[in-house]
């Protein structure tokens, strides 16, 4: 029983693993999100950008991933590859991490 | 439907801050309490599976794209609280690294999936149960398929809100269409196609990963 539920661990691992290799595919639609456009596709539409949406879109700067590319790599499939380990390994961390401090505390 | 930073007033932000921080704790001391070594595993591959599915975008009808979140089955695997933990700790990451989702924005990207979806998939589940729908399959895809379009819906309506609440001088001072808009262009998509995919998505996987899931179940 124990080992079945470690082999289906292993193979969830791989399957996400295969997954984050395909995650390009996620790139073939060029259609952006309703309400996720960037500053100048708004203005576009609507030939100005609001006031308060100016003010408020760039207080966060941090952009070396931004949106799934890496600022070094200028090919856009391996940016989003890399994104999607760099994600899955930074949510392995935080899992991680708060298992060591709340299995601690017990 | 990850909410970007100057679409939602400083209002919209600080109030769904509020109720995320409040349902995330109680999440978390439910979460604390049913958790071992073998769940924190299972869950982070749960949630790392969640991230990468979000990666996914397709086209949808209108022009636009979308994908899908993997949460209701989650849900379905873990229990409602893990769910939303492994879920806000997606929509974080999302947001600090990848600038998916804005930051001030986060509290109610978090509010609309990680805590919606969750709820609603079980209370809409149970709802089914009370209701004597004997059938699983069925319920999981009843379920996955309401909660994916409310929280379709509960970002429709934040961002629809914008300009009627904020304007200066005639002029949106955030979010630019009002819901007469965003409702349709949201619930159109989500309705007749990531609501479905979704809910097959839950339906066929849930078989094959419940035994790689069985861990204490919280509720």
């Amino acid at each position: 029983m124990k080992r079945g539920v470690d082999n289906n661990l292993k193979v969830s691992i791989i399957i996400l693993f295969a997954l984050a290799i395909l995650t390009p595919l996620g790139l073939l639609t060029q259609n952006p999100a309703f309400g996720e456009w960037t500053e100048e596709e708004i203005k576009k539409m609507l030939g100005f950008v609001p006031e308060g949406l100016k003010r408020y879109a760039e207080v966060y700067k941090f952009d070396l991933f931004d949106g799934y590319s890496v600022k070094f790599i200028h090919n856009q499939y391996i940016g989003y590859i890399l994104s999607a380990l760099i994600g899955i390994a930074v949510i392995f961390a935080i899992f991680l991490l708060l298992k060591h401090l709340m299995t601690e505390r017990k | 439907m990850h909410i970007p930073d100057g679409y939602l007033s400083p209002q919209t932000c600080a109030t769904f801050y509020a109720a995320s921080v409040a349902s995330v704790g109680f999440a978390f001391a439910k979460f604390k309490k049913s958790v071992d070594e073998k769940t924190f595993v299972h869950l982070s591959v749960a949630s790392a599976f969640t991230f990468i599915v979000m990666m996914f975008n397709f086209p949808v009808v209108g022009g636009s794209s979308a994908h899908i979140t993997g949460i209701p089955l989650i849900t379905y695997l873990f229990g409602p609280f893990a769910s939303i933990i492994a879920s806000t700790v997606v929509l974080i990451i999302q947001a600090l690294l990848f600038r998916d989702g804005g930051i001030l924005a986060l509290g109610t990207n978090v509010f609309n999936m990680a805590i919606a979806i969750p709820l609603v998939t079980i209370f809409v589940d149970s709802l089914l149960k009370m209701a004597n729908l004997k059938n699983e399959k069925v319920r999981m895809f009843i379920s996955t398929y309401i909660s994916t379009n409310v929280a379709a819906l509960l970002t429709a309506v934040e961002l629809g809100l914008q300009p009627i609440l904020f304007t200066k001088a005639g002029k949106p001072l955030y979010f630019m269409y009002d819901l007469k808009t965003t409702i349709p262009a949201m619930m159109v998509p989500h309705l007749l196609i990531v609501g479905v995919v979704e809910a097959v998505l839950t339906v066929l996987l849930y078989s094959p990963l419940k035994n790689f899931a069985k861990i204490k179940k919280e509720v």
